[in-house]
């Protein structure tokens, strides 16, 4: 069977979790990295397996162009665009996340210098067990037409990876859109004028259904929590943090800890992009299916400081 | 124990009992309550009176096809109105003005003007009035006592879900042409054998109208806080009685409250297929120091076994004082006059919010509560 070579770029700490998953892919290996700093070259080669390093994407990229099949690029919104740049010139299929863009100005802003047949953005989100069940049982036709999806997404103060509001409700707007298959026609957010980092979301489609989104990312000591519902004609959904914990009786009360799924979600996403590539799969998600995300997440940010409602008018959100 | 120390018992009027008899029922069980009559007015179809003769028939207490001819014979101290949501506020009103106070099914009202003269006949006649919840289910009481604890700090947001896995007849999508649409109030009298007849009337009634009192009871409770401004969606998503009948069996509510604090409210008849008890119904809330998830169906004990009927729940709730409670309540309201746990302002409110979501799902728009 034919190997696809990959090149990982990204952080050292993003390097041995995308190494993990190494020995779980089918079709393709570890080649090639290179580090967003160029001090942490030697550490993300030990942990993808040996893997070439360079001091950079450009360093990777002069030396071992012909070596290298398709790119993985996994850093910060704000370092994606001079990254997606670079890449592009050298014509190699790429998959860039954890979120390619946090509007839809900044997207368009990089597919103006990418094809967007070569480049897939990452929506890790997507592939999270839970989501991916709930997913096929939709798909299977299992619960009907679905008319409610609610969402609590409650992220610590610190979590790495949240990068403003933006950046924080795309993941969940886009799992809301993509099991609705559509555009929400009207949408309305609200923010607590007690809580700064705190953020609702109301979206309404066009067969009637609809979705509400609470994310906050102000928890305390460092814990999250997700709880997912999609009610349908025939059935129902429950993804539920709450019903997936376990419990240590250590002192006054018991504490709740989430039974954990490792980088699952890393492998499928990586193995779908790589099966992408083989040709065995159409592409799972495209730049056009992002940027509907980000219209609606751009609207939500501007209605949430309005206080008004935001309609979708002529493929654009026209707050009325 | 001398006759002094014995605590008073309070005679009871049953204004009407025509649903599912919870309310009437826990007022009997509590030590401190006496069902003495029943009364109705007599111009009622015959439904009412076979309901109401029946429940009478129980307790081997009369029932009294006259209102008022019941208020002049007998010496009540509390009226128990359990009628259609359309005729809660005139027999409450009938009750008050003859110096009873009152214990009312939800909703209060279909109405808010209807409130409103209740809100006014309670108060001029200083007599207590207790609109029927569920904010002392165990797990509601444990929020609450967590809250006031500052456990999570002060709040700044509140969600609730609140999905009853009932089926409501036939589902959406089963009329054949030509058939006619299905009479809403012909389908809650078949609906009362199964106990779902919430919204028996004449007068259709959404889920939100039906059951949005437990949920905006709960956001109440735990925020001590009125709603002041919402934006809602409604569908008619499950039941083909509630298409037929053009009122919401699936809604969203997103709303701001006087204090700052944002919240929704999920609320749905989502079918008997989708949830294996009754309902997924929790309370989330997000505090200065932390956060709160509820179950609210918690305690609850598992059990299964062999031939086990399909519709007997495999969870079942356990160690709920809830009716008791709110008997105790109004007894302690009685007695000290202090408010009882959901009075006649907060039943208003509640109407009002109800108004307020279903204005805003036929204007699309963001709308006041009044």
């Amino acid at each position: 069977m034919q190997q696809l070579n990959l090149a990982f770029i990204g952080s050292a700490a993003d390097a041995q979790q995308y190494g993990s998953i190494s020995n779980r892919l089918h079709g393709a290996r570890w080649v090639a990295f290179a580090p967003l700093e160029k001090t942490q070259s030697s550490a993300g080669r030990e942990v993808l397996g040996g893997a070439r390093a360079s001091a950079s994407l450009a360093d990777l990229l002069t030396h071992h162009q012909k070596t290298v099949d398709a790119l993985v690029i996994h850093a910060p919104p704000a370092a994606l665009p001079d990254l997606v740049k670079t890449a592009a010139q050298s014509d190699k299929p790429m998959l860039v996340g954890p979120l390619l863009a946090n509007t839809s100005g900044a997207l368009r802003a990089i597919t103006e210098t990418s094809s967007q047949g070569t480049l897939m953005p990452a929506t890790p989100w997507r592939f999270i067990p839970a989501i991916q069940a709930v997913k096929a049982s939709i798909d299977a036709g299992k619960l009907g037409e679905i008319g409610l999806i609610r969402i609590h997404r409650w992220n610590a103060l610190a979590t790495e990876g949240t990068y403003g509001i933006p950046s924080r409700i795309i993941p969940d707007i886009d799992i809301a859109t993509w099991f609705f298959g559509s555009q929400p026609q009207k949408l309305v957010a609200q923010q607590s004028p007690l809580a700064d980092h705190y953020i609702q979301i109301h979206l309404h489609f066009e067969n009637g259904g609809m979705v509400v989104i609470d994310e906050t990312s102000a928890l305390p000591n460092g814990g999250d929590y997700f709880s997912l519902t999609v009610i349908g004609g025939t059935g129902a959904a429950y993804a539920d943090d709450h019903r997936n914990m376990n419990l240590i009786v250590d002192g006054v009360y018991p504490h709740a800890i989430r039974t954990g799924q490792r980088a699952v979600h890393l492998a499928q996403q990586l193995q779908k992009f790589i099966d992408t590539l083989a040709g065995t799969l159409q592409s799972a998600v495209t730049t056009h299916d992002l940027l509907k995300v980000l219209q609606v997440s751009d609207a939500v940010v501007e209605v949430a400081a309005t206080h008004r409602v935001s309609v979708w008018e002529d493929g654009n959100y026209v707050c009325g | 124990m001398s006759v002094a120390d014995t605590p008073k018992t309070y005679k009871a009027l049953v204004l009407s009992v025509v649903k599912h008899a919870y309310l009437p029922l826990a007022v009997a069980a509590h030590p401190r309550f006496e069902l003495v009559a029943v009364a109705d007015d007599a111009d009622n179809p015959a439904w009412v009176h076979e309901r109401n003769q029946k429940f009478a028939d129980q307790f081997s207490i009369p029932y009294i096809q006259n209102v008022a001819q019941a208020l002049a014979e007998y010496d009540f101290d509390i009226a128990v109105v359990s009628s259609e949501a359309e005729r809660h506020c005139d027999l409450a009103i009938r009750a008050a003005n003859a110096g009873l106070h009152v214990v009312a099914d939800k909703p209060m009202s279909n109405r808010v003007s209807e409130c409103d003269r209740l809100v006014e006949a309670i108060q001029r006649n200083n007599v207590k009035f207790l609109l029927w919840n569920r904010n002392f289910l165990p797990a509601l009481v444990q929020a609450k006592e967590t809250i006031d604890s500052g456990a999570i700090g002060d709040l700044y947001a509140i969600h609730v879900d609140f999905y009853f896995s009932k089926d409501a007849g036939p589902p959406k999508g089963t009329r054949n042409a030509g058939d006619p649409p299905i009479n809403w109030l012909e389908r809650q009298l078949e609906a009362h054998a199964d106990g779902s007849d919430g919204g028996v009337g004449k007068e259709p009634l959404g889920e939100l109208q039906i059951e949005g009192i437990y949920p905006l009871g709960y956001v109440y409770l735990l925020t001590g806080a009125t709603v002041a401004r919402v934006f809602a969606t409604t569908a008619t998503h499950f039941h083909q009685a509630n298409v037929d009948n053009n009122v919401d069996d699936l809604a969203a509510v997103s709303f701001e409250m006087e204090s700052g604090i944002v919240g929704s409210l999920c609320i749905g008849r989502i079918g008997a297929a989708s949830h294996p008890d009754i309902g997924e119904i929790k309370i989330h809330a997000l505090g200065a120091k932390g956060s709160l998830v509820i179950s609210e169906a918690r305690p609850e004990v598992s059990v299964y076994y062999r031939d086990q009927p399909p519709i007997e729940f495999r969870n079942r709730r356990i160690a709920n004082e809830n009716d008791f409670l709110l008997m105790d309540n109004f007894v302690n309201a009685l007695e000290t006059g202090s408010d009882t746990i959901l009075n006649e302002k907060d039943g208003r409110h509640i109407t009002a919010v109800v108004q307020a979501c279903l204005e805003s799902s036929k204007s699309g728009k963001m709308v006041d509560v009044l």
